[in-house]
């Protein structure tokens, strides 16, 4: 009966995904610090998993290509070879094997990219039985001799699985069973159980039993298992009394049991760390919740009609909880960043390795959390910003120690949240972007005219290399430099709903500044009325609310200002702006809102209070309508608009009903 | 020239005092109207936004499709239909029933609307009913 594994694949591929980043992580570490004897464990136990893994999903080559790994990696515990630069190169170029594999097995393929270049990658024992000569620990010796002295019996099981057996860790545990059942104790087991639970075993198993049971009674409570092939039944071979009996060691038979049980439980607790969720399925659930919470306020305004006393401590419980409910669903969707981050030493070591120039790369605000949709989007621009640096910014070593720079280049990528933004930099203390190069390419390539250039700015200048098939290295180089340009990165980057701004010193860096909206996340707002409708205006470019008279309210040239805190202030009426009635009223409130360094008094009827809402996209029909940036969906079910303050105040600005010229 | 050769499906509604059909293929559910969120200086085809299960879905002015002098009202049921990938609302006064429509009964020679979003004429004996085009409306729109 052959189980289809196929429902498995996802999940080996994420998990693999995940063990190879890891790997990647742990090997960098290894070469950055040789002896780490904590590097090597990890890298080990890494490469043991995927090993098991892969061959459990039957792609051999993996799992081969994993042990020839392994087996250089115990050379070096064993202490028969030291960490140097060539190890940490195989290392890494296999783990880029392996990846490969797992990507062609993701898109449907075999493992066939591990023998891709014709590369002998088996120069070490077949990964048949790897463990097959393992040595049995002395304490099961002086375990069995104990129980020998008992009167119990001793037997060695070796027990082969069919080939090609599928579950094979639950045909184990139905083994395990059978022998445990009249009280007969395993003490020892090659592989572990930890490996037969996680099926890191090929086909034999080896045991040590204690039991009454005689042989061919054991054998035959075995053999009737299904997909096992074989089983070999002998009395455990003491070894030769050459070591002395030592009291001390004496292990109880149960201890060995909670010792292999307590190993399980570590090894479920840090399986339980983390869960795998289609992101659809997030969207759904945060819709429900939507329902759930409207629902919620309808049962509230229902019983509020009836007054039942013993109805308010569990109503306003089920208010808590949806609330937390509610906010614990919208932080699901954000990941942190490091999740794009973690592959940068990687690129920085290979680039500026294969380019001879030495960089260092420093990240800073990994854990700045971003949307799940939009950190799947941001890593190839950022890639593509780190090889631009590397490439197009750091000096060879002899050029910067020429210029007094310090010789080794940095790299610094950082994030961090900046009200409902996250800011994304990546800045270089290389040579800048060379404006008048940039200007020539571009009075070559016909983008600028001659009699323009010498008017343009410096930041006009510099947004020329974010225009299509623009790229100013001379020589293409084989990393960046292929026409693929700044132009992707701003077009990944405005498809995210977010800005690309780049900043340059010649001869001293230059620095790329991505802002990116929280899109389908949690912003803060302060909720207001404005002509019977809710609005919402983000809390980030608030600068301050107040109530004035409306005898403040001063008509400048046709423009309506006030003083607020002795600044004059320009406003903008939003009851008139969005095209209702005006109520008059002795008293106006007043958000004064922040844009470009200078204020703006927004009018509205009412405040209401400050929330978090999700942020949703208003659709196509509304993409002219730049004044809102989205919806949200309030607790009531009522939508409220979401301001976009700069593209108001630049709209209103033209408009002619409120002229705003400051 | 007739566009159907098999029996189709619609969805009468009623806009104004006037019977219209849409093409059931593209409907999804048909709602009571709840709270419209206008949205200001939006088209004016747009009735606003609506909260459909926790979704934000656009809502559109049917009459406006229709150039139907129908006064303002605020509509009792939209209709929200999946075209492309765009989840969309059409505010219509009410929804009378759903027919089969026989391809002789059909004829997009006639258009008694002057609508650019009009396929044709559905004559169920003595009623004249529009079959509305709302996918080109939605085409229209959003590439504009």
């Amino acid at each position: 009966m052959a189980i289809d594994m196929s429902q498995y694949l996802g999940i080996f591929v994420e998990e693999s995904k995940e063990n190879i980043q890891s790997l990647n992580d742990s090997i960098l570490e290894l070469e950055s610090n040789p002896e780490s004897k904590n590097a090597i464990d990890e890298i080990f136990r890494l490469m043991h998993t995927l090993k098991g893994t892969s061959a459990t999903m039957g792609f051999q080559r993996m799992s081969k290509l994993c042990h020839t790994l392994e087996s250089k990696l115990d050379e070096v515990r064993s202490g028969k070879k030291r960490v140097d630069e060539s190890l940490i190169d195989e290392l890494l170029s296999g783990l880029d094997r392996l990846n490969e594999a797992i990507e062609n097995i993701e898109k449907g393929g075999d493992d066939s990219p591990v023998e891709k270049d014709g590369k002998v990658i088996d120069n070490a024992q077949p990964v048949e039985n790897p463990k097959s000569e393992a040595v049995i620990p002395d304490s099961v010796f002086d375990v069995a001799k104990n129980a020998i002295q008992n009167g119990f019996d001793v037997q060695q099981i070796t027990i082969d699985l069919i080939k090609d057996a599928t579950m094979k860790s639950a045909r184990m545990y139905i083994v395990f069973k059978r022998i445990e059942e009249d009280g007969s104790q395993i003490i020892y087991s090659d592989p572990s159980v930890e490996d037969i639970e996680k099926e890191n075993f090929d086909r034999r198993v080896k045991l040590v039993v204690i039991t009454k049971r005689s042989l061919a009674e054991m054998r035959e409570s075995i053999s009737n298992v299904s997909e096992i092939e074989n089983v070999s039944i002998e009395k455990f071979q003491m070894k030769k009394e050459e070591k002395k009996e030592v009291p001390t060691s004496k292990i109880e038979p149960e201890k060995s049991d909670t010792q292999i049980q307590n190993e399980n439980e570590k090894r479920r607790a840090k399986l339980a760390k983390s869960v795998r969720v289609d992101v659809e399925k997030l969207d759904s659930l945060m819709n429900l919740m939507a329902e759930l919470v409207i629902s919620r306020s309808r049962i509230e305004e229902t019983l509020k009609q009836y007054r039942i006393k013993e109805m308010d401590e569990s109503l306003s419980q089920l208010s808590r909880i949806t609330l937390d409910l509610q906010s614990t669903v919208m932080k699901i969707r954000m990941i942190p960043v490091s999740f794009v981050f973690e592959r940068f030493p990687r690129t920085v070591r290979d680039l500026s390795k294969s380019m001879n120039k030495k960089v260092e790369l420093i990240i800073e605000g990994e854990e700045t959390e971003l949307d799940r949709t939009v950190a799947d989007e941001i890593g190839e621009p950022l890639t593509h910003l780190i090889r631009n640096a590397i490439d197009h910014g750091i000096e060879s070593e002899e050029e910067r120690i020429n210029l007094g720079k310090p010789p080794v280049g940095t790299i610094k990528l950082s994030a961090h949240q900046e009200g409902d933004s996250v800011i994304i930099e990546v800045s270089d203390d290389g040579r800048g972007f060379d404006k008048d190069k940039i200007l020539k390419k571009a009075i070559e390539k016909g983008i600028v005219q001659e009699y323009e250039a010498a008017k343009m700015t410096t930041e006009e200048i510099l947004n020329i290399t974010f225009l299509p098939g623009f790229s100013t290295n001379d020589v293409s180089t084989e990393v960046s430099g292929r026409g693929v340009g700044m132009d992707v990165v701003k077009n990944v980057v405005e498809s995210l709903n977010g800005s690309v701004y780049l900043e340059s010193v010649e001869k001293k860096g230059s620095k790329v500044t991505i802002r990116l909206p929280l899109t389908l996340s949690i912003i803060q707002v302060l909720l207001v009325e404005i002509c019977k409708q809710i609005y919402a205006i983000p809390i980030s470019v608030i600068d301050s609310t107040l109530s004035i008279k409306s005898e403040e309210l001063k008509d400048l040239e046709g423009m309506k200002t006030a003083i607020v805190r002795n600044e004059l202030v320009p406003l903008i009426d939003m009851r008139e702006y969005f095209g209702g009635e005006i109520v008059s009223n002795s008293r106006a409130e007043l958000v004064v809102a922040k844009y470009k360094g200078k204020k703006y008094g927004l009018i509205v009827d009412r405040l209401i209070r400050q929330q978090d809402i999700v942020i949703k996209a208003l659709g196509k029909f509304f993409k002219d309508t730049r004044e809102f940036s989205g919806g949200a969906i309030l607790g009531n079910g009522s939508i409220a608009l979401i301001i976009d303050v700069p593209s108001l105040v630049e709209k209103a600005s033209q408009g002619s009903k409120t002229a705003l010229t400051i | 020239m007739k566009t159907f050769d098999k029996p189709f499906e619609v969805l009468g509604v009623r806009i104004g005092d006037k019977e219209y059909a849409i093409d059931i293929g593209v409907i999804g559910i048909i709602v009571e109207t709840s709270e419209i969120a206008r949205v200001p200086n939006s088209k004016s085809f747009l009735k606003g936004v609506m909260n459909l299960r926790g979704r934000i879905v656009p809502v559109i002015d049917t009459k406006r499709i229709t150039s139907s002098s129908a006064k303002e009202s605020a509509g009792a049921n939209v209709v929200v239909t999946q075209i492309d990938e765009n989840e969309v609302g059409f505010l219509v006064d009410g929804v009378t029933e759903v027919m089969w429509v026989q391809p002789s009964e059909f004829d997009s020679t006639i258009k008694i609307d002057n609508s650019n979003y009009v396929k044709g004429v559905i004559m169920k004996g003595n009623r004249l009913i529009s079959m509305l085009d709302l996918q080109n409306f939605v085409r229209d729109q959003i590439s504009s």
